[in-house]
C-alpha cells in the first residue's frame, strides 16, 4: 500500500477513531493525539491489514490498543481523575447544546460508572480491555457497566416523560 | 427463526446488556436489530431500549470532530517514513546488545591479560572466571576492570575492588533488573523517542517482553560462547611455556 492509497483507504476511518479515542481517554486533545499516533501504527502495519473490508476494524483495533497504553500509562502517573475533570469542564462550557442525550445522561453518573460506560459504549471496548485499561477487576467492571446502563435508561425514561 | 422467537432473543440480549455481560458483538446485534425494526412495532417492555441504542447510534455517527483533525493527520502522513521502523528499532536493540557483547568479551580478554601479566600459573583461576561468567544470568553481570570505563549503572552498585586490584568479573550484589521491569521503562523511552524522531516504539508489553527476552537470550548465550573461547584460548596459552621449555631442553 502506498501512500496515497493509504490517504484514500485509511485516513477516511479517521473520524469514528477519534470518537472512540474521545470516549476512551475523555481529553479531546489526547484523543487527537492517539489518533495521529495510530496512524503511524497503520502506517508502519500497512502491509498486513490485508482485506479492504477489514480497513474499519483495524482502524478501530488499533486505536483502541493506542487508547488503553495511554490510559495505562496515565494511571501510573495518577492523573487521570484530573484529566477526565478537565474533558467534563469544557464540554459543559463547549459542546453542551450539541451533547447527544444520552452522553449527556452519561455526565450525571458517578466518576467510575462514567468512564467504564464511556468505554464500553463509545469506546467500543469489551469488558477484558476495560479491565486491562483501568486495572479494576472484571467483576467490578462488569458492576459498574450494569449499574450505568440501567441508570441510563431510568434517566432516560424519566427525561421522555 | 420466527419474529416470535427473533424477540425472546433480543430480549436475552438485552437482558445480558443491562447485567454488564454482553459481548460488543452481542450489543452489535441488539443495535442492528433495532436499527432494522421500528419502534411502533416493537414490544412496550423494548421501546425504550430501542430508543436508547439509536440515541447511541446516532452519538456514534454525529460525534464531533475538531476542526483540522483531518489535515494534520494528512500532513502527519506525509512525514512518516517509508522503511519499516519496527525494524530498526529491533536493529538498534539487537546492534546495543552485540555491542555489549564484545565489550564483556573485550573486558574479560583484558582482565585475563592483565592477571596472566600479575600472576603466572593461574590458568585455573580464570576457568573459575568464565565458569561464572556461563553459569551467571546475563542481566546480572557487570565487567569491572580498571583498565575499560565503568558503565553509569555499575557504578552506583558495585563496590571497589578490595582483595584483588584485577578482578575481571563480579556479579552484581544489588537486586536483578526483572525483565518486565525493563520492558517498561524501554516504553516510556520510546514513546518520547517515537514523538522526537518519528520512529515507531514497540508499545505492545507482550511483544516487548519477547523482544527482550530474546535479547537476553542471545547476550547470555554469546557470554556463554565467549566464556568457553576463552577458556580454550587460557588453556592453549598456559602450554605455550612447557612447549618452550621443551623445544628449548631439545636445543640443549
Amino acid at each position: 500500500m502506498d501512500r496515497e492509497e493509504f490517504k484514500q483507504s485509511i485516513l477516511p476511518h479517521y473520524r469514528r477513531m477519534y470518537g472512540i479515542a474521545a470516549a476512551v481517554l475523555g481529553d479531546k486533545e489526547d484523543a487527537c493525539d492517539a489518533v495521529q499516533e495510530s496512524m503511524a501504527r497503520l502506517w508502519e502495519k500497512r502491509h498486513e491489514i490485508g482485506d479492504k473490508n477489514n480497513y474499519e476494524v483495524f482502524c478501530l483495533r488499533v486505536v483502541k490498543n493506542v487508547c488503553i497504553d495511554k490510559i495505562r500509562l496515565r494511571r501510573q502517573f495518577a492523573d487521570l481523575s484530573d484529566a477526565d475533570r478537565q474533558f467534563a469542564d469544557n464540554d459543559t462550557t463547549e459542546t453542551r447544546e450539541t451533547l447527544n442525550v444520552v452522553r449527556h445522561l452519561a455526565d450525571t453518573l458517578g466518576e467510575s460508572q462514567r468512564k467504564v460506560f464511556m468505554m464500553a459504549t463509545f469506546g467500543e471496548c469489551d469488558n477484558d480491555e476495560i479491565v486491562k485499561a483501568t486495572g479494576l477487576s472484571e467483576s467490578n467492571v462488569r458492576q459498574l457497566l450494569s449499574r450505568a446502563r440501567k441508570r441510563i435508561k431510568e434517566l432516560y425514561q424519566s427525561y421522555e416523560r | 427463526m420466527n419474529k416470535a422467537d427473533n424477540i425472546e432473543n433480543i430480549r436475552q440480549l438485552v437482558e445480558r446488556y443491562y447485567s454488564g455481560a454482553a459481548t460488543p458483538d452481542e450489543v452489535g446485534a441488539i443495535t442492528d436489530f433495532f436499527r432494522q425494526n421500528d419502534v411502533d412495532d416493537l414490544p412496550e417492555d423494548l421501546r425504550a431500549d430501542a430508543m436508547i441504542f439509536t440515541e447511541i447510534a446516532l452519538a456514534k455517527a454525529t460525534a464531533p470532530v475538531p476542526d483540522g483533525l483531518e489535515a494534520r493527520l494528512e500532513s502527519f502522513v506525509d512525514t512518516l517514513p517509508e522503511t519499516v521502523m519496527r525494524r530498526r528499532g529491533t536493529i538498534i536493540r539487537l546492534s546495543l546488545s552485540a555491542a555489549a557483547a564484545v565489550a564483556v568479551v573485550v573486558g574479560i580478554g583484558l582482565g585475563i591479560v592483565s592477571r596472566q601479566n600479575d600472576n603466572q600459573g593461574g590458568g585455573h583461576e580464570n576457568a573459575l572466571v568464565a565458569e561464572e561468567i556461563v553459569t551467571a544470568p546475563a542481566d546480572t553481570l557487570t565487567i569491572v576492570n580498571e583498565k575499560m570505563p565503568i558503565p553509569y549503572e555499575a557504578v552506583a552498585e558495585v563496590t571497589p575492588p578490595t582483595a584483588k586490584k584485577t578482578t575481571p568479573v563480579r556479579k552484581h550484589k544489588s537486586k536483578p533488573i526483572a525483565v518486565r521491569e525493563f520492558v517498561a521503562a524501554s516504553e516510556v523511552d520510546d514513546y518520547h523517542y517515537a514523538m522526537a524522531s518519528d520512529v515507531c516504539e514497540i508499545s505492545d508489553p507482550e511483544e516487548a517482553s519477547r523482544l527482550a527476552a530474546q535479547v537476553l537470550g542471545m547476550l547470555g548465550r554469546t557470554l556463554g560462547v565467549a566464556g568457553e573461547a576463552i577458556v580454550k584460548s587460557d588453556n592453549e596459552a598456559n602450554k605455550i611455556p612447557n612447549a618452550i621449555n621443551k623445544v628449548m631442553s631439545n636445543e640443549k
